[in-house]
């Protein structure tokens, strides 16, 4: 019974960080080229041209929908994962989950100046800190996914 | 008098809070996941197995980042560290990095 709650929160919070790592990406392809340009009719342009600010809403519940699930499942992975890891000698694995707890918590933390510099009213006089603060949390997304998926391969739960 | 929340100061002080917690291992409390019981900083539980601070990093983050969050403006603040507030998590994601290193050699 226990194996399976945990097995469905595993798939629950990979399926949300899938969401999550689709929105953001979305959102960073979109301010790295210029976005509103798809007059060529390309799927790269089109992809581009989406509203990037439809998505920070949808990134704010995502992020911290998906930190709350792995907050968690995080004392199975703390016994059942990590204790044969380091049976195992796989340093490079564990100091990569711990990688990946500390920037999900730390982008926990900026969530709210996020959703704030997101607002109209900042979309000149904060353009750098807002495209820097999305690109970030892409840029965790992408590594939380990748370094859990990479971990659940080595080492599962149950 | 509605009570105001500063953004751009709680991110700003949640990120420098967060290293600070990690680099003097001072979360607010632990987690003993072997017996499923929270304890605070100060009082740890020998022999329960493995504790976990990362919990307890985050509130003691958000513990000093809230307060400040109520005192400085947000006009203020964003005004003050507009173009440097991404600066603030970076900087603390490379901290972390920085004091994982041991992992990685």
């Amino acid at each position: 019974m226990q194996t399976l709650r945990l097995t469905l929160l595993l798939i629950v919070h990979g399926l949300v960080g899938v969401a999550l790592l689709g929105a953001t990406t979305h959102q960073a392809v979109a301010l790295l080229r210029g976005g509103g340009r798809a007059r060529d009719g390309s799927f790269t342009a089109r992809y581009a041209a989406a509203g990037r600010q439809g998505f920070a809403a949808a990134i704010v519940a995502l992020f911290a929908a998906t930190v709350a699930l792995g907050a968690v499942i995080y004392p199975d992975y703390r016994l059942d994962v990590r204790v044969p890891f380091e049976e195992m000698g796989l340093g490079w694995a564990i100091g990569s989950f711990e990688l990946k707890e500390h920037f999900a918590g730390i982008a926990l933390g900026i969530l709210p100046l996020y959703a704030v510099l997101w607002r109209p009213q900042f979309a000149d006089s904060h353009r750098r800190d807002r495209s820097a603060l999305s690109l970030l949390l892409a840029a965790v997304a992408w590594w939380d996914f990748v370094v859990g998926h990479v971990l659940n391969n080595i080492r599962g739960f149950g | 008098m509605k009570p105001s929340f500063s953004a751009a100061t709680f991110a700003a002080a949640y990120c420098c809070a967060y290293v600070g917690a990690f680099v003097l291992d001072l979360p607010l409390l632990r987690y003993y996941p072997l017996v499923g019981t929270w304890r605070w900083w100060y009082e740890p539980l020998a022999g329960a197995g493995p504790s976990m601070a990362w919990y307890g990093l985050m509130a003691s983050a958000a513990l000093v980042a809230l307060p400040l969050a109520m005192l400085v403006p947000d006009p203020w603040a964003l005004r003050r560290l507009r173009g440097l507030l991404w600066l603030f998590p970076l900087a603390a994601m490379l901290a972390c990095a920085w004091l994982l290193r041991q992992f990685f050699a």
